[in-house]
């Protein structure tokens, strides 16, 4: 461990290997959802670890709540406002089921943070059916993991 | 509505992905509160998001774990080092006002019935008794010899009267 952690009060550090250890892949993987460098990714990770660690001080968390803390945190840390989907990353196996409409909305959606009503107007659709499209693009990827 | 309808409706979907209205947010919660059926679901819902999130994963770098213990570590000793400084100006802050009421109300009724002045007061007292002293010794010189003056011409008016009526 380096030497400028011993200030680190034990609970912390605890705190930041659990949620390093959970999440920092998963984190990561998120933010390369927009960011298309990957230093610069790692860059913001840090941040918003560092951020998270403080703000929650040890209390239980959930991916959930990490990952709308990164989303809401991701502009201010990497200064975009309107980074476009890096289409390297999201190259998965399960979002590969999606036809590209369904990977578009699911996408806009997970990582971008679009409302229901902001795709709405974006594409000029009724937002029950897009509520309905991005229920039946998570009801594919469940059903290909065997749910 | 009925509960399959409400699971069924792209509730649980719209929540779990971070992007629900907060009406939605209160109806999510509330049906997780009333109905265990919806509770189970949503749990479900968001262990598989979760798993989706895990396959698509990057594994960061060996160093990345040791940044983030530095920045939190230099967020923590900066947080430190405002806080004294804080005190400290709060403290200033507070003489200050102090300062400021002190100049803008004269204390009408002493607590002390002594007087604080400056040190430097006593060498002017000094001076004014000194002199004092000195005007009063000037005084009595003046005044005797105003006297024997006095007491002079006398004698000389007298002198002259004698003189005069010899002649």
């Amino acid at each position: 461990m380096s030497e400028v952690a011993i200030n680190i009060p034990k609970g912390n550090q605890k705190d930041i290997h659990q949620l390093y250890d959970k999440y920092a892949g998963m984190l990561l993987g998120f933010i390369r959802g927009t960011v298309q460098d990957h230093r610069r990714s790692e860059e913001i990770l840090v941040k918003i670890i560092s951020a998270f660690v403080l703000e929650t001080n040890g209390q239980p968390t959930s991916w959930l709540q990490l990952r709308q803390f990164a989303r809401f945190k991701l502009p201010e840390f990497s200064s975009i406002n309107n980074e476009k989907l890096n289409g390297n990353h999201t190259n998965n196996e399960y979002l590969n089921l999606l036809d590209e409409e369904e990977k578009y909305i699911f996408q806009m959606v997970y990582y971008q943070g679009k409302s229901i009503n902001q795709l709405a107007d974006l594409l000029n659709k009724s937002e029950n059916i897009l509520r309905n499209q991005l229920k039946s693009s998570i009801d594919k990827i469940r059903k290909a993991r065997g749910n | 509505m009925e509960i399959k309808q409400l699971i069924d409706s792209g509730l649980m979907e719209t929540y779990v992905m971070g992007v629900a209205t907060d009406d939605e947010i209160q109806q999510v919660l509330l049906a997780k509160k009333q109905f265990p059926e919806f509770a189970e679901a949503l749990t479900k819902l968001e262990m598989d998001m979760e798993i989706l999130a895990q396959s698509m994963a990057v594994p960061p770098t060996a160093n990345v774990l040791s940044k983030i213990e530095q920045e939190v570590n230099e967020i923590i000793l900066r947080e430190q080092n405002l806080k004294p400084y804080t005190e400290t100006e709060s403290k200033f802050k507070h003489a200050e006002q102090e300062k400021v009421k002190q100049d803008r109300y004269i204390e009408v009724e002493s607590e002390s019935n002594q007087m604080r002045i400056s040190k430097v007061w006593r060498w002017v007292f000094a001076a004014v008794f000194v002199l004092g002293k000195i005007f009063l010794g000037f005084a009595i010189y003046f005044y005797l010899e105003n006297r024997q003056a006095q007491e002079q011409i006398k004698d000389l008016k007298l002198e002259i009267n004698q003189i005069k009526t010899v002649k």
